[in-house]
C-alpha cells in the first residue's frame, strides 16, 4: 500500500493531497455572523492585553474589580520601563493572581518534544529557516541540544533544548535541563510580555553589559503578534528565566540554574 | 442592499465606521474558510468553531490596523490560526485530522472514481493523512493552505506571516519531509506487521 504512495511523482502526490483535502471531515459551517455581530454590540472594547491577561488568570469575562487590578499591573509594568531598563520588546506585568499551568502531556519522542516549540530540526536547518543569526552557548560542559524551529513569531524562532545532567540541574519538565529561545523582536513594539506573580522576584541584571531581566519562578509569557494581539505562551519549565537582547534578537533562557550560572551561559553565546 | 455584492474593501470601510451589519456580511463571506483553517490547526470541530468566532471578533477590533490595500482573507486567517493554536496548546494535544466517515466506508471499486482516486484508494489516502497529521505545524500548515484550503502562494505567505518568496521552498521542504515520513512508516509497517 504505502509503497505506491512512495512512488508517486510530485504532481501525483500533490493531486492526492488535494483529494485528501476534499475528503477531510471539516465541521459543518455554522452561521457565525449573528453571534459575532451580537458580541460586537454587547461587549465593550477592552484593551486586548487586559482581556488576554484576564483569561490567563482564569476570568473569562473580567469584571470591574479585576480590570482595576490589571490596570494597576499595567502601570507597574510601565514604571519598570520608565525606570530606565528596557529589553527590546519586553514588558513585565506583575499579576495579582496565580494560575495553574496546564498539565504537560506525556508523549514519547525527542527531548523537549512536548513543549510545543515547533519542528525538530538540525542546527544547520534552523539557521536556514530564520531571518536572524542563530547563536549557541559555548560554555564548557554543556551537552548537545535538540533544536526546534517555529514560524511564529514572524521572522522565526529557534529553541534549543538541553538535557539535564552534571552541568544542568533538572527542571519540572522531565529530562530537560535548559531551554534557550531566540527570536527577533520588532523595534518600538512591546513584543514579549510576561505576567509575573506577586510571590516571584524580578531583578534587573546585565548580560554582556546590556540590561537584562532575571525572573525567578513560574510565569506566563505573551508574544504580541503583528496585529498587536497577545499570543499566550505557557510556562514551560517552571524554572528561572533570564531575558536579554543582542541587536534585534531577544533571548530567553529557562533553567533551574542560579542567576550567576545563567548569566555566564548567556554571555558565552556566539 | 444593492444588486451587486459589495467589495471587501467597501465592507471593511463601513465596518471601520462602526457598521456591524457590514462586518456580518464579511463574516458570512469568510466563515467557511475560517472554520476550516481553525479545524486544520486545532483538529476538532468544537474548538474550530469557537476559534473562528473569537477571531472574527478580534479582527473587527484590529481593523484599525488593517492595511486597506491588503487582501482581507489571509489577514483574517492569520488571526484564526493564532486563536486555534492557542486553544490547541491550552488543551495540550496535537491536531489529528480525519477523513469523512462516508469516504472511509465507501467500498473500494465504487463507481466513477475521480482522476486522483484512480491513482490512489481510500486506504492510501488515510495513510497519507496520518503522515500529514504527525508533521510539525509549519509543514502541516503550508500543505494545508495550498492543498486543503486552496490558497494561492501569495495568500499562504500572508497567512503564515512569511516573505512571499519563501512559500515555494517551504512547500517543497514539507513535501520532502512527508515522503521521508511515508518511507519511515512503511519501514515500521514491515517490522511491526501493522
Amino acid at each position: 500500500m504505502a509503497d505506491r504512495l512512495e512512488s508517486l511523482s510530485d504532481r501525483e502526490l500533490e493531486a492526492t493531497l488535494v483529494a485528501v483535502g476534499r475528503d477531510l471531515a471539516f465541521p459543518e459551517i455554522p452561521d457565525l455572523a449573528a453571534a459575532v455581530v451580537r458580541r460586537l454590540e454587547e461587549e465593550p472594547v477592552r484593551a486586548p492585553v487586559l482581556e488576554r491577561a484576564a483569561q490567563v488568570l482564569g476570568f473569562r469575562r473580567p469584571g470591574r474589580r479585576l480590570a482595576l487590578a490589571l490596570a494597576a499591573v499595567l502601570i507597574l509594568g510601565g514604571a519598570a520601563v520608565a525606570g530606565g531598563l528596557l529589553v527590546r520588546g519586553v514588558r513585565i506585568l506583575i499579576a495579582p493572581e496565580t494560575t495553574t499551568p496546564p498539565p504537560s502531556p506525556t508523549v514519547s519522542g525527542p527531548i523537549g518534544g512536548t513543549l510545543f516549540l515547533g519542528d525538530e530540526v538540525t542546527l544547520a536547518q534552523a539557521r536556514q529557516q530564520v531571518d536572524f543569526e542563530v547563536v549557541v552557548p559555548t560554555a564548557a560542559g554543556l551537552p548537545e541540544p535538540v533544536a526546534y524551529v517555529d514560524d511564529d513569531p514572524s521572522g522565526g524562532r529557534v529553541s534549543l533544548v538541553y538535557p539535564a545532567g552534571p552541568a544542568l540541574p533538572r527542571t519540572s519538565e522531565t529530562g530537560v535541563g535548559m531551554l534557550v529561545m531566540e527570536f527577533r523582536a520588532r523595534i518600538d513594539v512591546p513584543f514579549l510580555e510576561k505576567v509575573v506573580h506577586e510571590a516571584e522576584r524580578v531583578e534587573e541584571v546585565e548580560v554582556g553589559g546590556t540590561p537584562a531581566y532575571w525572573i525567578e519562578g513560574e510565569h506566563t509569557v505573551f508574544y504580541l503578534d503583528e496585529l498587536g494581539q497577545p499570543v499566550e505562551e505557557r510556562s514551560r519549565l517552571a524554572g528561572n528565566t533570564l531575558l536579554w537582547q543582542r541587536g534585534q534578537v531577544t533571548f530567553r533562557l529557562e533553567s533551574a540554574l542560579s542567576k550567576e550560572e545563567a548569566i555566564r551561559i548567556a554571555e558565552s553565546m556566539r | 442592499m444593492e444588486g451587486r455584492p459589495l467589495e471587501d474593501a467597501e465592507l471593511i470601510e463601513r465596518a471601520r465606521r462602526g457598521d456591524t451589519g457590514s462586518y456580518g456580511e464579511l463574516v458570512r463571506r469568510y466563515q467557511e474558510v475560517a472554520v476550516r483553517t481553525a479545524y486544520v490547526v486545532a483538529g476538532n470541530a468544537a474548538d474550530a468553531e469557537e476559534a473562528a468566532q473569537e477571531a472574527f471578533v478580534k479582527a473587527y477590533r484590529a481593523l484599525v490596523r488593517f492595511r486597506g490595500d491588503a487582501p482581507f482573507r489571509p489577514w483574517l486567517l492569520a488571526i484564526v490560526a493564532n486563536e486555534a493554536r492557542n486553544r490547541r496548546r491550552a488543551a495540550g494535544r496535537q491536531a489529528a485530522l480525519a477523513l469523512r466517515v462516508s469516504e472511509r466506508d465507501r467500498p473500494s471499486g465504487d463507481a466513477a472514481p475521480s482522476p486522483e482516486e484512480a491513482v490512489l484508494g481510500t486506504e492510501e489516502r488515510e495513510l497519507l493523512l496520518a503522515a500529514v497529521n504527525r508533521m510539525g505545524e509549519s509543514d502541516r500548515m503550508v500543505i494545508a493552505y495550498r492543498f486543503f484550503l486552496d490558497l494561492s502562494e501569495r495568500e499562504t505567505a500572508e497567512a503564515l506571516g512569511v516573505p512571499p518568496g519563501t512559500v515555494k521552498s517551504r512547500l517543497s521542504r514539507a513535501l520532502r519531509r512527508l515522503r521521508a515520513r511515508l518511507a519511515a512508516d512503511r519501514a515500521g509497517e514491515g517490522a511491526g506487521g501493522g
